[in-house]
């Protein structure tokens, strides 16, 4: 039997995360065409995109419709800022294209389900991209699977990032805020990777949630009035609860990428899990602040990825994380972040409900 | 030396028979409680001379025979006990809850004499662990407190005191991390209509705090039998701090899977918390956890409470908790 035919992929966009692009590189399911972008994108993400190809041995080409037309491709990777996201999205799958998508889906509710609408429509296969892949997910999806501790009842993750973002809060310090910061929290922009985990875990939509977010650490986020810490209840059908707590707390507040961990309980016992491992720790006199200590090993999350992706487009079922999974998630998000505002608690609302926010 | 009366001998009385053991400064002189036979036990052990079946036949019949109480009883006799004692100026040292409601808590709180301590047992600030937390915190390394993730796991077969009232212990945690009330209490529980924190199977109570702080509580007692699970993060604005089980187990391979095995600290918890309270009695200060202590926690799980019953967060309006 012939290996299949390479998946022919235009890049659109290639500001913000280079991770897929990479991971799609490395496969050999996967050939990359080009990048494109809107031509009306700003000359910073114009200027990225152009880097980002030459880097890759791409030729970049602004004006989505000419590159469509020039390269024909099957695949769109879609990884511009993430204001851009549905328009590029929706327009990926009028054209009939199969798409992977960076996170998260789009700011509002109203664009998720643009996005949602047009997929389904087109009957293109939709990723998006999370870390449901890593080993310790897949371990912890494997260990609930065997029974060992009974039906799952309750899961809490913690989703820490010791990353920097500028000027301490309240320090005085000046900081040139970096042209590609989209201002956004970090709700926003990290919450799909552990809500991501629940739907991957559970497969169970998150009905209600009560949240507490907050600008704890960092001047731009206090200054754009978006949280860089939050901590959510989550209320999923089933009676099963949960929670996440989010942020992005700084380098100093841990020696690794940051507190990645998931706590489950089911009816019979419960799994604590640590989503770095497996990981092995260097220590050594050159290493500077911000150097991780701890460092993942034997990471093939990617591959996996895009092998589900692949495996998608081949026999036309639904990927592991769907454009309608996916706005599921979104609006768990923008409910978090509504309930933040209002200290109440706030019902998730479903797809096509209005929503004030839009 | 200062001499102590145990008000109650049963099983919760003896870490503390242990603990006074330990303590050069304490002496358990007094015992009292309904069966005789553990009055004799515990005298026996504590070397004590005086016993009686209660604390009222104590404070008539033997009275200068002690300075202080400490008070092992069940729940629901505490706040007539603490007041007895304070009504005969005797120090006490009690168990938590200090009462049945926060009103009645804050009545014996406000109530004793000037000089007469009281002091709540709460176990839970002393543990190594959360001290060593709570130090980085005062000393400004962790910055301002941003959110406090407490997890606390019981066996579904652990009747223990701890576990009957860990929800009140993790948030006495939550309140001495933050110095303060929570301003938003929002919970859920399992089974769904639980409205009592003490006999819900599994709680999660969401504190908001006025400067943005917040907390997760995550109380479950539904474990397999056999050892229970701790966890206590504080993210703070300059640091955080990692305080659990799952960084304090050694590996333990004897066939099949590797078992987890947890290293214990050698400290007395029970012998610091006993040793705190003749300090504050030796030198006239008010002890690290005091009634108000008690009754602001009493207060705020009345808030997770109402929360439960009524399905939505409560907030705080001038002292009390409304609907938000």
């Amino acid at each position: 039997m012939s290996a299949p035919e390479p998946l022919r992929v235009l890049v659109m966009g290639a500001v913000k995360h280079d991770y897929i692009l990479h991971g799609m590189a490395a496969h050999p399911r996967y050939e990359l065409l080009a990048v494109t972008d809107d031509e009306a994108a700003p000359d910073w993400a114009h200027a990225r995109n152009a880097a980002t190809a030459a880097a890759l041995g791409l030729s970049y080409l602004p004006g989505v419709s000419a590159a469509l037309d020039r390269f024909q491709p099957q695949v769109a990777c879609v990884t511009p800022e993430v204001p851009r996201h549905a328009a590029l999205t929706v327009q990926a799958a009028e054209a009939g294209l199969h798409i992977v998508q960076d996170k998260p889906l789009a700011l509002a509710l109203a664009d998720c389900d643009r996005i949602v609408a047009a997929v389904e429509r087109a009957g293109v296969g939709f990723l998006m991209w999370s870390r449901n892949t890593f080993p310790a997910i897949r371990q912890a999806k494997a260990m609930l699977a065997t029974g060992n501790i009974g039906q799952p009842s309750a899961i809490h993750v913690d989703f820490y990032f010791a990353k920097d973002a500028g000027a301490l809060l309240g320090s005085g310090e000046p900081e040139e805020i970096e042209v590609s910061w989209d201002g956004l929290g970090e709700l926003t922009l990290e919450g799909i990777y552990p809500l991501a985990y629940l739907h991957e875990l559970l497969g169970v939509p998150v009905r209600r949630v009560f949240a507490r977010t907050t600008a704890h650490f960092f001047q731009r986020h206090a200054d754009r009035g978006v949280e860089d810490l939050g901590s959510v209840t989550l209320e999923m059908d089933n009676g099963m609860v949960g929670s996440l707590c989010i942020g992005r707390i700084g380098e100093p507040s841990h020696p690794n990428i940051g507190e990645l961990r998931l706590h489950i309980l089911g009816t019979k016992g419960a799994f604590v899990v640590a989503e770095p491992r497996p990981e092995v720790s260097v220590y050594a006199r050159g290493l500077k602040p911000g150097d991780y200590r701890q460092r993942r090993v034997g990471l093939d999350y990617e591959r996996r990825l895009l092998d589900n992706f692949a495996a998608a487009v081949d026999t036309g079922a639904d990927t592991m994380l769907t454009a309608r999974d996916s706005r599921a998630i979104a609006a768990t998000v923008l409910a978090a972040i509504e309930s933040g505002q209002t200290g109440r608690p706030v019902e998730v609302p479903s797809l096509g409900a209005s929503w004030g926010r839009d | 030396m200062v001499r102590m009366a145990l008000i109650g001998c049963g099983a919760n009385a003896a870490p503390y028979l242990a603990a006074a053991q330990q303590l050069p400064e304490t002496a358990i002189t007094a015992v009292a409680d309904a069966d005789p036979a553990q009055v004799e036990r515990a005298a026996r052990t504590a070397g004590a001379a005086t016993r009686a079946g209660t604390l009222d036949e104590l404070l008539d019949g033997a009275a200068e025979a002690f300075d202080a109480v400490i008070i092992t009883t069940p729940a629901a006799t505490h706040a007539a006990l603490v007041n007895r004692a304070a009504q005969a100026g005797k120090h006490a040292l009690v168990e938590s809850p200090l009462a049945p409601t926060a009103a009645e808590a804050q009545q014996i709180a406000a109530g004793r004499a000037a000089g007469v301590r009281l002091m709540l047992a709460h176990p839970a600030r002393f543990q190594a662990d959360h001290r060593a937390v709570k130090e980085s915190l005062d000393d400004g390394e962790l910055g301002r407190p941003g959110l406090l993730r407490i997890h606390q796991w019981f066996s579904a077969t652990d009747g223990s005191e701890r576990s009957a009232h860990a929800g009140l212990a993790a948030l006495d945690l939550a309140l001495w991390m933050f110095d303060g009330l929570p301003t938003h209490v929002y919970a859920v529980a399992r089974p769904t209509r639980t409205t009592d924190l003490a006999a819900a199977e599994y709680a999660q109570v969401h504190l908001g705090f006025a400067d943005g702080g917040m907390a997760l509580i995550d109380l479950a007692h539904t474990l397999p039998t056999g050892d229970g699970y701790d966890s206590l993060t504080l993210i703070g604005s300059l640091g955080a701090a990692y305080a659990d089980t799952h960084h304090n187990m050694q590996l333990l391979y004897g066939g099949g899977h590797a078992q987890a095995v947890r290293t214990e600290p050698d400290e007395s918890v029970i012998a610091l918390v006993l040793a705190e309270f003749a300090a504050a009695i030796a030198e006239e200060r008010e002890p690290a956890v005091g009634g108000a202590d008690g009754h602001a926690a009493l207060l705020v799980a009345a808030a997770v409470e109402s929360s439960l019953a009524a399905a939505t967060a409560m907030t705080l309006t001038e002292g009390c908790y409304e609907r938000a």
